[in-house]
């Protein structure tokens, strides 16, 4: 299996089947970081494929890139502050039921108790196992920043759980 | 990792729809195509102009060359002979006071100011 870095090399001369792999590999963890910075499951759904097309838009300029998943969660922390920016007022706002059931709505209730940065670093930790490290470096954050907001988000979801 | 983590962990998340990946790929690939035309228009266009540019240039220094061949080199180029200039001058000047007064010389009668 080819690494993160080989696929970019093969994006970066065109090749859209590296760019399949690499969906393959990360749009669960940037739909859910998405999620985490507070975007709705529609706004997720229209901001994911995006994510994936900027970064297949950078062309050439790929091969200097070390960190794919690195760098997509930061093309998509852009676009989700962005979409946030842009959205319509509350009475306005987008929802689709038939996209959340029950459970998935109790979990991203949960997490949406939490500042984006937490919720984003316990998203990565809990569900995807990243370790501190290597959330630290997709944030362009150190470990001990990403261990810190775990704590604090992990303490903050056991309160929310135990009183729920 | 506490016991806390094992089960907030099992709580399902929201996931991509599948069909999404088939749009961004059919997406991905029409831009790449449109891009691809993009670079080649304009690469033909800074080919073209790179040799409108060279064209002009040789034509240029061609019609100057021509220029020299028929009219000599121009005469900002040729060294100013002073005392020729002078003395053209000061002929000049004999005439122009020799017509005011009206003792025109008659040797001098053919020239004209």
């Amino acid at each position: 299996m080819d690494s993160d870095r080989e696929l970019l090399v093969r994006l970066a001369r065109g090749d859209m089947v590296a760019l399949g792999a690499l969906y393959d590999r990360h749009a669960r963890r940037v739909y859910h970081l998405l999620l985490a910075r507070g975007l709705e499951a529609p706004e997720a759904d229209e901001v994911l494929p995006e994510v994936f097309l900027a970064l297949a838009e950078r062309g050439r300029k790929l091969r200097h890139v070390d960190n794919a998943l690195a760098y997509l969660l930061g093309i998509a922390r852009h676009l989700a502050h962005r979409v946030r920016q842009r959205r319509p007022p509350p009475g306005l706002a987008l929802a689709d039921p038939a996209r959340e059931d029950n459970t998935d709505i109790a979990a991203m209730q949960l997490l949406r108790q939490l500042p984006p940065e937490q919720a984003e670093v316990v998203v990565l930790k809990v569900w995807h196992g990243l370790t501190f490290e290597e959330i630290g470096q997709a944030l362009a954050v150190s470990p001990n920043t990403v261990a810190s907001r775990y704590r604090y988000g992990i303490e903050r979801l056991r309160a929310l759980w135990d009183e729920g | 990792m506490t016991e806390f983590e094992p089960r907030l962990s099992q709580m399902p998340l929201p996931e991509p729809p599948p069909a999404l990946r088939t749009r961004m790929l059919a997406q991905a690939r029409r831009e790449h195509r449109w891009r691809t035309v993009e670079r080649v228009w304009r690469w033909t266009l800074v080919a073209a102009a790179a040799l409108l540019l060279i064209a002009n240039l040789h034509f240029a220094q061609a019609h100057e060359r021509e220029m020299v061949a028929l009219v000599g080199p121009p005469g900002i180029e040729r060294p100013i002979e002073t005392k020729v200039f002078v003395q053209s001058l000061a002929h000049r000047q004999r005439l122009l006071t020799a017509w005011c007064s009206g003792e025109f010389p008659s040797e001098l009668k053919e020239e004209r100011l």
